[in-house]
C-alpha cells in the first residue's frame, strides 16, 4: 500500500491499526536500552524520552555548576583560590582549609558545638512549629465551610502579596515588648506564622478526597484524629517539602539584630564573622561555605524520596 | 433529659461544631498572623509619620513630624530613588521568566521517566542554596568573575565568549550574553517554590481530562494549551504574586532600610521608605494580579 496518497488523518488511523495488529511484534523491536528509557511503556516514544532527558540534562548542568564550584573551591590551596581567571576544578586538592578552620574554632571562646546546638534548636523548633501550625490552620480552610472561612482563605492569599520583611522595625519593637529579644524565640516565632506554609498546605489538602473525611466523620472521629490519622499521612509529601523549605530558610538565618549574646548566636552568625575577616582567610571561608551547604543537602537527601512525589490519595474513585 | 446533662457542646448543630473546631484549629496561626504580620504592617505606617527614638530604659518615644520622613526619602536621600527604579525593572523583567521557566520545569519533572528521582533532587538544589550566606557567596563569585570581562570563565563559558569575541562580535554583546547566563542561575535559584506549586497543580489535574483529549484526537500541543495551561492557570496567578513579593523582599532596598534602622538608628526614615516600598510593591502586584485574573479559569 502506498501511504503517500493518504491524508494525514487516514495515515494516523492506518498507523493505529497497524500498531494494534502488531502489538507483540513492536515490543520485541524495542531494544533493552529503549525499554529502560520508557519504563517499558509501549505508548512512549524513545525519541520523546530522549528529548526530555536532553532538556533536563542541560538544566541540571546549570544547576550543578555552583555546587561543583563550591566543592572544588573548598579543596583549593590558597594560591589556586586567587588564580585569575578562576578555574572550575581544583588542580592540587588539599585539606588545609578545613585544618585552618578547626584551628580557628578551637581558639574561640565559645565552642563550636554551642553554635551548632543554637542553630539546630532554632531550625528544628521553627520548622516543626511552622508545619504544625500551618497544617492545623490549613485543614479547616481546605476541607470545611463555615462562616468566615472564605474570607480567611482570601486573607491568606492576599497576605502573600505583602512583603513581610519590610516590617523589621515594628517587629523588633514587638519582640522587645514581649521580652523575646536575645532569646531563640525572636527567630522561631516569626517563622511560625509565615503564610506561605499555610497556603501550600491548603493547596495540597484540597486534593485529599472529601469521601475520606466524611467516612472518618461518620465513624465518629474527632477533628484532631481526622487531621492526624487521615489528612496528615495523605499529604506527607507536602509537609516534608515544607520542612525542607523552612529548614533552609532558618539554617541561613544569622539572627543579626535579634540575638546579641555570643553564646546564643547561631552558626551562620559565626561563619559570617569568619567570612568577613578578609582575604587572608579566603581558604577558611570556602571551607565554611561547603560546611554550610552540606547540612541542608544531607537533610534533603534523607527526605528526598518523599519530596515532590505524586500524591497517592487512596483508591477512591470520585 | 440525657442530652441536657451532657452539656452545651453536644447540643451544638453539626455546622456549628465544624465552625467551632475550625476556629480552634485556626487560632494559633491567626494569633501569630495578627501579632507578627498585621500589627507590624499598621505600625510601619504609623511610625513613618513620626520621629522614633528608643529610650534606653525601654519603650519608644514618638514625635509627630508629618511628611518630613517621606520628603527626606524621596527628595534628599541619594540612594533610595535609583534603588527603587532598579528594583521595579528587575521585578518586571524576572517575573515572566521565572514563571515560564518554573512551569516548564514542573512539566518536565511531572513526566514519568527513569531517574526522575535524581532529576528532582538536582532541581531542588537551588532551593537549598538560595539561603542568604550561600547566595551571597555564589553571587560574589560570579560577580568577581564577571568583573574580568573579556576572558572571564563564568560557567565555563569563557571559551565560547572568547570564540564569539574573536569572531568579531562586539564586546558589549558578549558581555550581555554572559550577563544572561549569570541571570539564568539567578532565575533558576528563585524558582524552586514555584516549581513545587506548579507540580502540585499538575498532579491535581484529573487524568480523565487527558483521556478525553486523547479520545477526541487532540495533539500533544493542543492538549498542553487547552488542558494543562488552563487547569494550572489559577496557580499561575498565585505564583506570579508569590514571585513578585519574593523579588521585592530580596531587593537592595531591604538592605538600605535595614541599615538605616539598625546601623544608623534612623527609624522614622527607614519606616517611611518601607511604607513607600510596600505601597509600590502591593500596587504593582495588585495590577499584575488583576491583569492575570482576567484569563484565569476556575474549575469547580
Amino acid at each position: 500500500m502506498n501511504s503517500t496518497h493518504l491524508t494525514k488523518k487516514q495515515q494516523k488511523q492506518l498507523d493505529k491499526a497497524r500498531r494494534k495488529s502488531m502489538k507483540g511484534v513492536k515490543i520485541k523491536h524495542k531494544s533493552k536500552f529503549a525499554k529502560a528509557l520508557t519504563k517499558g511503556r509501549s505508548n512512549r516514544s524513545v525519541k520523546g524520552s530522549l528529548t526530555l532527558l536532553a532538556c533536563l540534562f542541560v538544566f541540571s548542568l546549570i544547576m550543578l555548576f555552583p555546587v561543583v564550584f563550591l566543592v572544588s573551591n573548598a579543596f583549593k590551596p590558597i594560591n589556586e583560590l586567587f588564580i585569575f581567571p578562576p578555574k572550575l576544578f581544583v588542580i592540587q586538592p588539599t585539606l588545609d582549609n578545613f585544618a585552618d578552620l578547626f584551628d580557628l574554632l578551637s581558639d574561640s571562646l565559645i565552642p563550636f558545638s554551642r553554635y551548632l546546638f543554637n542553630t539546630l534548636f532554632i531550625v528544628l523548633a521553627g520548622s516543626v512549629g511552622h508545619i504544625l501550625i500551618s497544617s492545623m490552620a490549613a485543614f479547616p480552610l481546605a476541607k470545611f465551610r463555615f462562616p468566615g472561612s472564605k474570607l480567611l482563605s482570601n486573607i491568606v492569599t492576599l497576605s502573600l502579596m505583602f512583603t513581610a520583611a519590610v516590617t523589621a522595625v515594628p517587629n523588633y519593637i514587638i519582640m522587645s515588648k514581649l521580652g523575646f529579644v536575645d532569646t531563640y524565640w525572636s527567630i522561631i516565632l516569626p517563622a511560625f506564622s509565615m503564610s506561605l506554609g499555610l497556603f501550600l498546605m491548603k493547596n495540597f489538602m484540597e486534593q485529599v478526597p472529601d469521601a475520606l473525611i466524611d467516612a472518618a466523620q461518620i465513624d465518629g472521629s474527632t477533628y484532631f484524629t481526622m487531621l492526624w490519622r487521615i489528612v496528615m499521612p495523605a499529604v506527607k509529601p507536602a509537609w516534608i517539602t515544607l520542612f525542607i523549605v523552612s529548614f533552609q530558610t532558618l539554617w541561613g538565618n544569622t539572627a543579626g539584630n535579634f540575638i546579641y549574646t555570643e553564646n546564643m548566636k547561631p552558626l551562620p552568625a559565626m561563619l559570617t564573622q569568619i567570612a568577613s575577616s578578609g582575604v587572608a582567610r579566603a581558604g577558611v571561608v570556602s571551607a565554611t561555605s561547603l560546611i554550610m551547604f552540606i547540612v541542608p543537602v544531607v537533610v534533603f537527601i534523607i527526605s528526598q524520596s518523599n519530596v515532590l512525589e505524586t500524591m497517592s490519595t487512596s483508591g477512591i474513585k470520585e | 433529659m440525657k442530652t441536657a446533662r451532657r452539656g452545651w457542646y453536644y447540643r451544638l448543630s453539626f455546622p456549628k461544631k465544624t465552625a467551632l473546631w475550625g476556629f480552634i484549629f485556626l487560632l494559633p496561626w491567626l494569633l501569630g498572623f495578627l501579632l507578627l504580620f498585621l500589627v507590624p504592617m499598621v505600625q510601619t505606617f504609623q511610625f513613618s509619620f513620626n520621629n522614633l527614638e528608643i529610650i534606653p530604659t525601654g519603650g519608644i518615644k514618638l514625635t509627630p513630624v508629618g511628611l518630613e520622613n517621606y520628603r527626606h526619602a524621596l527628595l534628599v536621600d541619594p540612594n533610595f530613588n535609583p534603588a527603587l527604579v532598579n528594583t521595579l525593572i528587575e521585578v518586571f523583567l524576572y517575573t515572566p521568566l521565572i514563571i515560564i521557566f518554573s512551569l516548564l520545569c514542573a512539566i518536565l519533572l511531572n513526566g514519568k521517566f527513569r531517574g526522575r528521582a535524581v532529576a528532582r533532587a538536582i532541581f531542588f538544589i537551588p532551593i537549598i542554596m538560595a539561603t542568604g550566606l550561600m547566595m551571597q557567596r555564589v553571587t560574589n563569585l560570579s560577580g568577581q568573575m564577571q568583573g574580568a570581562a573579556e576572558s572571564s570563565n563564568v560557567y565555563g563559558a569563557g571559551f565560547i565568549a572568547e570564540l564569539l569575541f574573536n569572531l568579531g562580535i562586539g564586546k558589549q554583546l558578549v558581555q550581555y550574553l554572559l550577563d544572561m547566563v549569570n541571570r539564568i542561575f539567578e532565575i533558576v535559584s528563585l524558582s524552586g517554590i514555584q516549581i513545587l506549586i506548579f507540580l502540585s497543580a499538575l498532579q491535581a489535574i484529573s487524568p480523565s481530562l487527558y483521556e478525553v483529549a486523547k479520545i477526541e484526537g487532540a495533539t500533544a500541543y493542543e492538549t498542553f494549551w487547552k488542558v494543562t495551561v488552563v487547569m494550572v492557570s489559577p496557580m499561575i496567578l498565585t505564583c506570579t504574586i508569590y514571585t513578585m513579593s519574593d523579588l521585592f523582599a530580596r531587593s537592595d532596598i531591604m538592605t538600605l532600610v535595614y541599615n538605616l534602622a539598625f546601623r544608623q538608628s534612623r527609624f522614622g526614615l527607614s519606616t517611611a521608605m518601607s511604607s513607600i516600598y510596600l505601597l509600590l510593591s502591593v500596587l504593582s502586584i495588585g495590577l499584575m494580579a488583576l491583569l492575570i485574573r482576567k484569563v484565569v479559569f476556575y474549575y469547580d
